[in-house]
């Protein structure tokens, strides 16, 4: 059981994901709008499996889970409604998760 | 081996080349990396310029922060070859700072000499206008069960055909 005082993340890890959001900033003025996608959800599977060890059971779930799930590479180009129903369907997890995190901080 | 033979083999060689963008942690035999960049020697270049200069790293510390810079760096290499522009001979050459030519835009494949069980992927370099590496080959043995589906290399395929227009 975790608190919000938990720290489920070093230093050096945050650099790493801060290092790749502002290079991803960068590359993404040259590259294919496409991958805008694909780079913000490679920064959540990088953070989420960062966290998740030192995580609450929920949050380790759904990054094991839902997030994990996502393919590495799935970019909105053939099968684009596919494409955007899975991530409404990641959102639609993603909720669940934080209706029930805060809402068991909320209880405390 | 006969002129069809080799072509053959040519051939087999193109259509097998792939992305590997799952590798294992097995390090990189340090007489395959060599045998890259000897490979490398060997590509045409425009003029004969050979503009481009490599840098070769298996260190730990330099693998991770390449990848944490490097937003297509999906894989997480044994090995990487930094492919980086020569700017000042460039320059003598008289090519302005930010002329397109200079970029590498394919990665290389896997010489025939490397280990078959290593394989190449890529990533792109960062900016057009740095001096920093155009391009980043990461080399390393492929992990089985990578997932492909809908995805931005996929199965590979060779692109459709363009015909040119008939003149009349």
């Amino acid at each position: 059981m975790t608190d919000a005082n938990t720290l489920v993340l070093d230093e050096d890890t945050a650099l790493e994901l801060l290092a790749y959001l502002v290079t991803a900033a960068r590359t993404q003025v040259d590259e294919a709008a496409e991958y805008g996608p694909l780079r913000l959800l490679t920064a959540a599977r990088r953070l989420g499996a960062a966290i998740a060890p030192r995580a609450s059971a929920g949050t380790a779930a759904f990054a094991a889970g839902p997030l994990d799930a996502v393919p590495e590479l799935a970019v909105p180009r053939e099968g684009r409604e596919q494409y955007v129903a899975r991530l409404d369907d990641l959102c639609r997890a993603l909720a669940a998760h934080l209706t029930a995190h805060f809402g068991d901080r909320a209880a405390q | 081996m006969t002129a069809d033979e080799r072509g053959a083999a040519v051939l087999a060689a193109i259509r097998s080349r792939r992305v590997v963008r799952a590798m294992t942690a097995e390090p990189v035999a340090r007489a395959d990396l060599e045998a890259v960049l000897d490979a490398a020697r060997w590509a045409p270049t425009a003029g004969n310029r050979h503009l481009q200069r490599f840098v070769a790293t298996d260190d730990p510390a330099t693998l991770r922060v390449l990848r944490m810079v490097s937003p297509g760096m999906v894989q997480r290499p044994a090995a990487v070859v930094a492919i980086c522009t020569d700017r000042p001979r460039a320059a003598a050459y008289g090519f302005p700072p930010d002329a397109p030519g200079l970029h590498v835009d394919v990665a290389p494949p896997r010489p025939p000499s490397c280990s078959p069980r290593t394989r190449s992927g890529s990533a792109p370099g960062r900016s057009r206008r740095s001096a920093g590496p155009r391009w980043r080959l990461c080399c390393g043995c492929p992990r089985g069960g990578c997932r492909s589906w809908s995805s931005a290399s996929g199965t590979r395929r060779p692109p459709a055909r363009r015909r040119w227009p008939r003149g009349g």
